[in-house]
């Protein structure tokens, strides 16, 4: 009889997942390489031990910036179609500003209530080592404070 | 005469709530929007996180050990900071029984107050991590200074579960030397690290330590 609740438990967990969306903006100052987009997906496999949701995080490299500009034309219901396009549950936008050397990392979530939330960190060379765990935080964060996850613990 | 015991009553209960207010917003008095707006969402942090424990860890400290009375809590640390104006990321980590390598995340697991220079930290404790007599949590900050210059903070956070020096203070749950330490284990023990189950995630613990949490529950 354990087993059943348990495995009725799991299932239910797997029915919660999300598809977490991050777009890499690659410009001036910066350009995301490949490489950290792994390391995000990478970590985003292992922080799912200590949560009950197994979600997944999708990262795009945005070379040039090209998706931006398309989807900044077509404001936050082109964001939103190409999100529901990809299947994802929202979509974080991350870009650094030069002049500012601050990363911005938007997220709208993908659905009818459109609801958005941004962070601004401050980031310089020598915290590339931290810039996957940092990126990978703050995805994670607005995604909780928007309700997209519920990041229900695991011990 | 009844008439006058109610409002007496009254006066006390409208005394009483107007103290209440008073106090909660002392810490509010005299800031600015932003500054309000950064105390209030650290209130409402506490709040919220309802922890059973709190420690204050001063900005030259680098070890706190927590001799715990009883485990399934939430522990509170205030990190006293200097000079920091926001945090990056927050990774913890435990690699000799429980394998924790984790990512914080704000205003769920903390919240940085910068008006008062203070980081909230909450971690919960289950009965499950203290199957052995201790475990060390290290924590390490990432933030950037006012400078805006990258900083590190590491803080060696101990986890005990040896007995009070007064072992028979009242509001001790059980004694720690009857409990994982021998035969002797308080049911009430057993039952809520049965209870944790749902939540444990067994597959991530030590092969010693899996061992040890079978033969334990194998006792009930």
């Amino acid at each position: 009889m354990k087993k059943v609740f348990l495995l009725l438990f799991l299932a239910c967990s797997f029915l919660d997942a999300k598809q977490l969306g991050v777009v890499l903006v690659s410009g001036k100052g910066m350009n995301f390489a490949q490489q950290t987009a792994d390391e995000i997906t990478t970590l985003m496999g292992e922080q799912n031990e200590y949560y009950v949701e197994k979600n997944s995080v999708d990262v795009i490299v945005d070379k040039a910036g090209t998706l931006k500009r398309d989807l900044k034309r077509k404001g936050v219901d082109g964001l939103v179609s190409f999100a529901q396009s990809k299947k994802w549950d929202s979509i974080v936008m991350v870009e650094y500003k030069r002049s500012l050397k601050r990363l911005q990392i938007k997220l709208v979530v993908a659905d009818e209530i459109k609801d958005r939330k941004s962070v601004s960190l401050r980031y310089t060379d020598d915290m590339q080592t931290l810039l996957s765990e940092m990126l990978l935080s703050n995805v994670i964060r607005l995604n909780y404070q928007l309700g997209v996850i519920n990041a229900k613990e695991l011990y | 005469m009844l008439k006058s015991f109610t409002s007496t009553i009254m006066v006390f209960g409208a005394l009483f709530f107007t103290g209440c207010l008073g106090g909660a917003s002392n810490e509010l008095d005299g800031l600015n929007e932003n500054e309000y707006q950064i105390v209030k969402e650290r209130q409402d942090f506490e709040k919220k996180t309802q922890a059973d424990i709190n420690f204050d860890i001063e900005s030259g400290t680098n070890e706190n050990v927590t001799l715990l009375m009883d485990a399934h809590v939430t522990v509170m640390y205030r990190v006293a900071l200097q000079d920091i104006k926001e945090i990056t990321n927050i990774r913890l980590q435990e690699k000799k029984h429980l394998n924790i390598n984790k990512l914080l995340i704000a205003t769920k697991d903390y919240y940085y107050d910068s008006v008062n220079n203070a980081l909230y930290v909450a971690l919960r404790i289950p009965y499950v991590y203290m199957l052995e007599s201790s475990f060390t949590y290290t924590m390490d900050i990432a933030m950037v200074d006012i400078q805006k210059l990258a900083q590190q903070r590491s803080l060696s956070l101990v986890f005990k579960s040896k007995p009070m020096s007064d072992n028979d203070e009242s509001f001790l749950s059980f004694t720690y030397e009857d409990s994982f330490l021998s035969d002797n284990i308080d049911p009430f023990i057993l039952n809520t690290i049965e209870a944790e189950r749902a939540q444990t995630n067994l597959g991530r613990f030590s092969v010693e330590y899996r061992t040890k949490y079978e033969e334990l529950l194998g006792e009930l």
